[in-house]
């Protein structure tokens, strides 16, 4: 007869100093984080595509305005045909969704392009506005969190809550208009006037028309995250490791930084995470207000067409882009607390 | 240190928790610090190490470390101290190391902040674990404090006090959370490494058992005050105080085996915002008299070389409370 011996204590305790994950678990999680992602997806394609259908007009009206009323029966016919919308919903779907896993997107009926085209143009403005914004967010807000936290009630304390009160109290197209405005009429500098820069083309024109809207985004993140890491350090200077790490006599900055500032990251990177989403959302208002060519004003501009395939497109990648910044999230947690690896 | 003491405060006023508590230790000397829970023990060595966090602060007093004043001399000068000249463990092993941090990086830690090389403090902080008992000691250091169990991380924290070799060693209570078998490894081990090093020990619990074992002399502490300070054997032979000789006699006894009831102190410790007028103990004291009720006694040397803060001397106390 067989018996299964239970491990002893000893290698209870001593079997853990696996300290790296093994591969194979490693790769299971990340299956798990894809397969979710699809799902996540195929949902808000669904739901966009239906969202879309219900706004009242479609690219007839849109095109003609109150002409199309005087339009006869053959030729809203014939217009249907041409924009595709002739056929039930549910066949426009699978002829939408066939097109996607082969690689294309559709068509814009307002300007003719492939909505591929379109969105490949218009995405690295977007990436390089977010990815700024999220620089310009997570540096103010953990740097000004932290000297919050270091002197809680003190000078640096309060700037960084009055920071916090602005960027959150005030919505970013207020924030954006203003500043539209002061660098118009009080400095005359219109950097976007001479049509938009490309970064590979020149780069400080480029840098000059998005830090303000990189600012603009970015103080509504900062002043998210800077609350989390002023809270989550207060909390965590009360720990026990912490008055431990002070007596064997480090300088506070040591304490401060990589004691109390590294226990907080957890909190910190899932309120990064949240703030992203919202910062995409961000960008469709942004973009208008200081003229850039990405991606939340192709959506704005589609949505105003009625170019469905346009703002379908569009909100896939949002969502793609979404779910990629989570799946990163969830494996910085991994990265950052041991406990979470094993 | 003299006169020291501890207080809260708040909106200005500060609520006295610890008062002018004075306390000597020299090297390789043990001493224990006994009292009930709230007694200002952890306060007054939170204060000799200056981690009291606000509102909490010492109010006054003063901290002499191999002739040099602590707690006029500003943080830098505390900051050196802590490490170099005294070490600290602490009561709760489980959340006393830093959870994100490899246990080596923790214990060169204190070495790196005194200015030691990184090999070298890898070097000694390696000695040290294996110093505590942590003999494979390569492995522990790149372990994280959950891949630990209680006593093991127990003996990080001893680990990472000695490997500065300081001076003085202040336990508060290091083995309260453990269970029995555990606190006497860590006693024997604390025990042993305080002869080898000559160190002087200071040793809070509320555990009179461990006093017994471990400590030469004995303070015991009643709401933020010394009560008595005595050599341990006289204290257990022959209690000046009154709530010493409470305390020892609320200890289980083999001499009363079977159904007795465990002797218990009546009432319980005061609000240190409400303390009594007079001696802080006399409404729970058998021998309280008049004069308890008005006046507070000082701490004041006895024939058994014990000092004891109490007017009624044993030999007149009442047969009730004697141990």
């Amino acid at each position: 007869m067989a018996v299964i011996q239970s491990p002893s204590l000893q290698e209870k305790v001593f079997s853990q100093p696996r300290s790296r994950p093994h591969w194979r678990q490693v790769s299971t999680w990340m299956l798990a984080k894809v397969l979710r992602a699809v799902f996540t997806l195929i949902g808000v394609a669904v739901a966009v595509f239906i969202i879309l259908r219900m706004i009242p007009g479609n690219q007839i009206t849109a095109s003609l305005g109150v002409s199309a009323g005087l339009l006869t029966a053959a030729q809203v016919r014939a217009l249907d045909h041409f924009y595709g919308i002739g056929e039930p919903v549910t066949l426009q779907f699978w002829h939408w969704a066939d097109g996607i896993l082969h690689g294309n997107l559709g068509l814009s009926v307002q300007s003719g392009r492939t909505v591929t085209s379109l969105i490949g143009a218009a995405l690295p403005v977007t990436v390089e506005l977010a990815v700024l914004s999220m620089i310009i967010g997570l540096a103010l807000g953990v740097g000004l969190g932290t000297v919050a936290a270091a002197s809680p009630g003190r000078i640096g304390d309060w700037l960084g809550q009055a920071v916090a009160l602005f960027g959150l109290g005030v919505p970013s197209f207020v924030i954006g208009s203003g500043l539209v405005a002061v660098l118009a009429t009080v400095f005359h500098y219109f950097p976007s006037s001479r049509g938009y820069a490309p970064l590979g083309e020149n780069p400080w024109l480029n840098f000059q028309q998005l830090i303000f809207p990189a600012l603009t985004l970015g103080i509504g993140v900062a002043a998210a995250v800077l609350r989390t890491t002023r809270g989550a350090m207060l909390d965590i200077s009360r720990l026990p490791f912490v008055r431990s790490a002070t007596g064997k006599g480090l300088n506070r900055r040591a304490v401060v930084i990589r004691h109390i500032l590294r226990n907080a990251l957890v909190p910190i990177v899932t309120m990064s995470g949240i703030q992203f989403g919202y910062l995409l959302g961000g960008t469709v208002i942004v973009e208008q207000i200081f003229v850039l060519p990405g991606l939340g004003r192709l959506l704005l501009t589609a949505i105003n067409e009625h170019d469905y395939a346009v703002a379908q497109g569009v909100t896939l990648v949002f969502a793609a882009g979404f779910v990629i910044v989570n799946i990163i999230t969830d494996a910085l947690y991994a990265v950052i607390d041991p406990r979470v690896r094993s | 240190m003299s006169g020291l003491s501890v207080g809260l405060q708040r909106r200005g006023v500060a609520i006295p928790l610890v008062h002018d508590v004075s306390l000597d230790v020299g090297a390789g000397e043990r001493l224990g610090i006994v009292g009930e829970s709230g007694s200002g023990k952890s306060l007054t060595m939170l204060a000799v190490m200056g981690l009291l966090n606000p509102p909490l602060c010492a109010t006054g007093g003063s901290i002499v470390l191999e002739g040099k004043e602590l707690l006029a001399g500003g943080d830098a000068a505390l900051r050196r101290a802590r490490g170099v000249a005294m070490g600290m463990i602490y009561q709760d092993p489980m959340t006393s190391l830093n959870p994100m941090i490899r246990i080596g990086t923790q214990v060169a830690e204190g070495l790196r902040a005194h200015g030691v090389g990184r090999d070298e403090a890898r070097e000694r902080s390696r000695k040290a674990l294996i110093e505590v008992g942590l003999t494979d000691a390569h492995k522990v250091e790149r372990l994280y404090p959950h891949q630990l169990s209680g006593g093991m991380r127990q003996r990080v924290m001893i680990a990472s006090a000695l490997v500065t070799a300081p001076k003085l060693l202040i336990a508060d209570e290091p083995t309260t959370a453990l269970d029995v078998t555990i606190q006497r490894q860590i006693l024997r081990l604390v025990a042993k490494l305080q002869k080898e090093r000559n160190m002087a020990v200071v040793w809070a619990t509320h555990d009179l058992g461990v006093v017994a074992q471990f400590a030469h002399r004995v303070a015991v502490m009643y709401a933020g005050r010394v009560v008595e300070i005595a050599p341990t054997r006289s204290l257990f032979r022959q209690p000046e105080h009154p709530y010493s000789a409470a305390l020892l006699g609320s200890l289980p006894s083999r001499a009363t085996p079977g159904k007795a009831r465990m002797n218990q102190i009546p009432g319980i410790p005061p609000d240190p915002t409400r303390l009594p007028v007079g001696c802080p103990f006399h409404p729970r004291c058998a021998q309280a008299t008049q004069r308890c009720r008005v006046e507070s006694p000082a701490l004041t040397e006895r024939r058994s070389g014990s000092m004891a803060a109490c007017f009624v001397p044993p030999e007149n106390w009442t047969r009730q409370n004697r141990p």
